[in-house]
């Protein structure tokens, strides 16, 4: 089914894996002078990726760029740049899914089955102004669309019928992209212990400088840890106001008030002593639940809170005021909040 | 209770389960779940519980007859494990819990009671999501009655979970829905599949979401403000949330009364709705129509459109208990246990049986003999298909069913 060029667009494919196996590169050969157009072009691959955010496809030489993928995730695994990593998976996800939404509705569904296992459908169905040729069964829709934000990708939104989710040629386009950046993000978390030679360690040490590079001058992605009361959601200052008039609150108002307030930088103790005033307070207990959520004991996750859907879902959304319009989460109201507050003062 | 009362409520309930007739329906792997009791004579819960077969459950029901059974959907590598990080989470059962508390029946006004903890305020019907004096979450309620209008509505909710959402949108098949009656307001339906086992959280809320309509966009199914002038607008036989909005509208304008079209009109067009009311033979056949005319609706005006669909949303919506499903250690009511507060069993229940079950009736687990008892003031009860009382402090004979629920309830006392 799939061509020699469809191996270099889609070198995440298993029959394209199967050729780099059947190629046997090491990361010992990839430091050979012969091997150095694919080593250039990995570097490349991630380069392009910090650079402009998206993984170019060239296709003329099929076999550097079929090679150059695996060379590329060695060398991202090994930066150990969680940063670098992400920024890589979203390069390679974005390429996939440029070349993927030109692709005709038999080999996408091939592609989609032969990486993710999704059962993909043929259909011809038309319901509004849209043509559907293309159905998913549910359970693998969700398995990726909760990396979306938008509405349009939440199942209630969709159509949905027997099973299967209804979609267009670039919305299945989208999912499998989404698919790969997360299967590429797990897979870099770890990183294999190999020997390198000489050219693989200064092209990794070429990538980390462009990567420290980059992050400096983008703007900080952790919260601000001084945005006051004052920036907190409408959520957040219901749930503090409730814990303050020592009213009762489910378990889920809890976790979210507490892991609220651990991601804007306040102590365990500070945290417990917003629960002092409920009805059932327990110190220890409380504490013991607190330092949970703060990742100090138990399975050492630092627990962010829910996002405004689940709190949605479980009534916990009052009052939404027109910032929450635009956001997803209470800490990213939290992080606009802070910074027009920065820029006011 | 007195210690006489207890003795013979553990009686009863050991003799069910000693009852070598009656057949335990159980979920599937017992093996890898967890149980859970509590009981009649003390406060603690056992947890951590396991069992390797049927019959080890069945000795350990006779001898200790617990107040009441609960199981994981959640299978673990090692269920007896009191650490949630030592149990080995392996995947667990889609349920559903459908609870006519949470049902707003019009007769919740005459056997419901709430009180708000904090400032002691108390009004009738389904407690409201906070405090109307004084704004607190901390609201109980109570209703010591088994109401067969709330449980017939509960029933309600389940057909329309499992005809309305399961079936034709999720695509699952009538064999793969296990029911069961959950001994007191509700059902509970479980889905035992290998294919929802392992399926996370996040999917999990997505589920609700989709039942509960939460976030549904009109627009995204086509009810958005410019739907005339669409070419294909949505009909009454479209799949998914599309049709079931339009099917909506349809149900709602055909028994809607002119009070009703009222509220969903700004007050300076309340006028309209005797207008509506006089065309609605036109308007429900204009739905009819494969491009229905939903220009006739927009007319009286965007603000009532945009209230006419979401009321259709609000009708349509299932209204399942969140906390459940989402939760993937969750402990339920085992089936075919007895729920140790009504004298009911939680039912297994057929699909194609549903519609002629009465929980009141069919049950009921204590249908033989008779107890002699003094029941103080207490409204009139319906159990197996009879009105017993009202009451008013009297010495009674009563069969063991409604005496074993009086004494439960607090409301007799065993003469």
């Amino acid at each position: 089914m799939l061509t020699k060029e469809d191996l270099a667009k889609y070198p995440f494919t298993p029959e394209a894996q199967a050729f780099v196996k059947e190629r046997g590169l090491t990361a010992e050969e990839l430091d050979k002078t012969e091997n150095r157009r694919i080593l250039e072009r990995a570097v490349g691959r991630l380069k392009e990726s910090l650079e402009s955010g998206i993984v170019s496809a060239r296709l003329e030489e099929v076999e550097v760029e079929v090679l150059s993928y695996p060379a590329a995730m060695l060398l991202a695994s090994l930066t150990n740049d969680r940063l670098l990593q992400s920024r890589y998976a979203e390069g390679e996800a974005k390429r996939a899914f440029t070349l993927l939404k030109d692709e005709t509705v038999d080999k996408l569904a091939y592609i989609a089955h032969d990486c993710f296992n999704w059962a993909v459908e043929r259909v011809s169905l038309d319901i509004g102004p849209r043509s559907y040729g293309l159905a998913l069964r549910w359970r693998d829709f969700l398995s990726v669309s909760m990396g979306f934000k938008s509405h349009h990708w939440k199942l209630v939104n969709r159509t949905l019928s027997a099973g299967l989710v209804y979609l267009q040629r670039h919305e299945l386009a989208r999912l499998m992209a989404e698919a790969l950046r997360e299967r590429l993000l797990s897979r870099l978390s770890t990183a294999p212990t190999v020997e390198l030679g000489e050219g693989l360690k200064a092209s990794l040490r070429e990538v980390l400088e462009l990567s420290k590079r980059r992050a400096a001058s983008s703007v900080g992605l952790e919260p601000p840890k001084e945005g006051g009361e004052s920036a907190y959601p409408p959520c957040i200052k219901a749930l503090l106001e409730d814990a303050s008039a020592g009213r009762q609150l489910p378990h889920m108002a809890r976790f979210t008030l507490a892991s609220f307030m651990l991601n804007v930088g306040k102590t365990v103790e500070e945290v417990v002593d917003l629960f002092r005033r409920l009805p059932d307070f327990d110190e220890k207990r409380t504490t013991y639940h607190v330092r949970h959520v703060a990742g100090e004991i138990g399975s050492r996750t630092k627990y962010t809170p829910p996002r405004c859907e689940t709190l949605r879902t479980f009534n916990l959304c009052p009052s939404p005021d027109r910032l929450c319009q635009r956001v997803k989460h209470p800490l990213a109201y939290y992080r606009l909040r802070s910074m027009e507050g920065s820029e006011a003062g | 209770m007195s210690e006489r009362e207890l003795k013979l409520i553990i009686k009863l309930v050991r003799s069910y389960y000693a009852d070598a007739g009656h057949t335990l329906s159980l979920p599937s792997d017992l093996p890898h779940r967890e149980l859970a009791f509590s009981f009649f004579e003390r406060d603690e819960v056992l947890r951590h519980v396991a069992f390797k077969s049927l019959e080890d459950l069945r000795v350990f029901l006779t001898s200790q007859a617990p107040r009441h059974v609960f199981y994981s959907s959640a299978y673990y590598l090692s269920p007896s494990e009191r650490d949630m990080a030592s149990k080995g989470w392996m995947g667990a059962d889609l349920v559903f819990d459908i609870d006519s508390d949470h049902i707003p029946t019009p007769c919740k006004d005459e056997h419901d009671r709430w009180t708000c903890l904090d400032c002691k305020a108390t009004g009738r019907g389904l407690a409201p999501l906070s405090c109307p004096s004084c704004g607190g979450r901390r609201l109980s309620s109570e209703s010591f009655y088994l109401c067969p209008r709330c449980l017939e509505a509960a029933k309600a909710e389940l057909l329309k979970l499992i005809e309305g959402f399961l079936i034709p949108d999720f695509g699952f098949s009538p064999s793969e829905l296990h029911v069961a009656f959950s001994g007191r307001r509700g059902y509970h339906l479980h889905l035992e599949s290998e294919a929802v086992k392992e399926i996370d959280q996040y999917a999990r809320r997505e589920i609700v979401d989709y039942l509960k309509a939460v976030s549904l966009r009109p627009e995204a199914h086509g009810f958005h403000s410019f739907v005339e002038r669409s070419h294909a607008p949505p009909s009454l036989n479209h799949p998914g949330w599309r049709g079931r909005v339009a099917r909506g509208v349809y149900s709602f304008l055909s028994s809607a009364t002119i009070a009703d079209l009222e509220r969903l009109l700004p007050t300076s067009k309340r006028q309209l709705a005797a207008e509506i009311y006089a065309s609605k033979e036109r308007l429900l056949a204009s739905l009819e129509l494969p491009k229905p005319k939903w220009g006739l609706m927009l007319k009286y005006g965007r603000r009532f459109w945009e209230r006419l669909v979401l009321k259709a949303i609000e009708l349509q919506r299932c209204e399942i208990d969140e906390r459940v499903t989402t939760d993937i250690h969750r402990l339920i009511r085992l089936p075919s246990s007895i729920h140790g507060d009504t004298g009911l069993i939680a039912q297994p229940l057929k699909l194609n049986g549903l519609d002629s079950f009465d929980p009141l009736k069919d049950a009921v687990a204590f249908k033989k003999g008779e107890l002699r008892v003094h029941v103080g003031k207490c409204p009139q009860l319906t159990l197996m298909g009879e009105c017993f009382g009202p009451f008013n402090d009297e010495l009674v004979v009563l069969p063991t069913a409604v005496a074993f629920y009086l004494l439960r309830s607090g409301l007799a006392r065993l003469a």
